[in-house]
């Protein structure tokens, strides 16, 4: 299975529409977490049953029916958990982002039930930090709240709460994420290369 | 000439790609996954209309069940088309066989076709428009598979900052274009 060493969004761009659509504020952004975990969770589990050897795309198919299998609950706990928040199509939507974030992170049925589980929730971790932190520069960006508390008298440019600017947000982040990574990397060497030098 | 100009100016207003962003991290992903953009829209974009009709003509029994359905049938009806076109690709020659099972994966199970299945119903009276509109809207994601196939060597070239390389700038050149349409659609009203 993939180690989840590098963030699904900010290092693949995978689900981006509803990352782009719905993370324009934290509580769309917080709800939309809370979503994916629970649509990804039991998709992800439920999939590590299916045999090895299956052909792929039927493995694909399965991917893809068992997600909308496990959405119906969950898009009723939605309705009923948080209906002021309203995240449109983007819900129903994660029954196919899904399965690019399940690709991605290669579960295979040899591994045990607590690795899996154990790397499932890093991944999620990553997801969910990526996309908190889409949602809290949009809305501190765009209408200058927080978590809808007025903290700026407005925001910098409402046009952030639109998808256009949301994907070119994202491309930022990626390349500032890409950035800082071959820095660090680069800090490393160069600490490394002096204890060499050192010794 | 007037018609052709508008049906144009309706692909690009209701493309999933630039309004939505569906169907983008196939699309700007491509070289990873190791399959040919333009081919995996191509794909994406049969599928669309197919499930706009799909998408209209199970609205009446999604209405008496339970919209939570929605999902499922809708993917059971792109599935069996997918099934379909795969069980075709077998019999192609295998020059072709790759290319076109490797795209087939992404190219069916794209958000943009899902998202056109799900905004069939709020658009669509009739099922001409369902057609017109999945029509227009694989049509508009062939449109921006296309733009990011002529940009993608440059944007993946040498010349672009190792940072901003690949799927970064694809993103924001994407998202420029995106704030073009919006634009328009936001002068029409």
């Amino acid at each position: 299975m993939r180690k989840p060493r590098q963030n699904a969004i900010w290092q693949y761009a995978l689900m981006t529409a509803p990352v782009i659509v719905c993370t324009n504020s934290l509580w769309n952004g917080l709800v939309l977490c809370f979503m994916i975990d629970l649509m990804l969770i039991p998709t992800a589990l439920f999939c590590r049953l299916l045999p090895k050897r299956m052909p792929y795309g039927l493995r694909i198919l399965s991917y893809s029916l068992t997600a909308a299998l496990v959405y119906i609950p969950i898009g009723m706990a939605a309705e009923f958990l948080f209906p002021a928040v309203s995240l449109g199509i983007c819900l129903p939507l994660l029954t196919m982002s899904v399965i690019l974030m399940l690709r991605h992170a290669d579960f295979s049925s040899e591994e045990k039930l607590l690795q899996c589980l154990s790397v499932l929730i890093r991944h999620i971790l990553c997801l969910d930090i990526g996309m908190l932190v889409m949602s809290m520069i949009r809305e501190i960006l765009g209408t200058g709240t927080f978590f809808g508390i007025q903290i700026q008298k407005t925001g910098m440019l409402s046009s952030f709460g639109t998808p256009a600017l949301g994907m070119i947000l994202l491309g930022c982040l990626g390349a500032l994420g890409r950035y800082s990574k071959a820095r660090i990397r680069w800090l490393q060497k160069e600490v490394s290369g002096d204890d060499e030098s050192a010794d | 000439m007037m018609n052709l100009l508008t049906e144009f100016y309706l692909c690009v207003t209701t493309n999933m790609v630039l309004t939505y962003g569906m169907g983008l991290s196939v699309t700007v992903n491509a070289e990873r996954m190791g399959i040919r953009r333009v081919l995996s829209c191509l794909l994406t974009a049969g599928f669309c209309a197919f499930s706009a009709c799909a998408a209209f003509w199970a609205e009446p029994y999604v209405y008496a069940l339970s919209k939570f359905l929605r999902p499922l049938i809708y993917i059971a009806a792109i599935g069996l088309l997918y099934a379909v076109l795969l069980g075709t690709a077998k019999i192609l020659p295998e020059r072709y066989r790759k290319p076109m099972t490797d795209a087939l994966h992404p190219g069916a199970f794209s958000g943009a076709v899902m998202g056109v299945s799900l905004l069939t119903n709020e658009t669509a009276g009739t099922i001409w428009n369902a057609v017109q509109f999945g029509l227009r809207s694989g049509v508009g994601v062939l449109l921006v598979g296309m733009m990011l196939e002529a940009a993608a060597p440059k944007l993946s070239s040498k010349d672009c900052p190792s940072a901003v390389r690949g799927w970064p700038a694809m993103l924001i050149y994407i998202g420029i274009l995106s704030c073009a349409v919006f634009c328009m659609t936001q002068t029409n009203g």
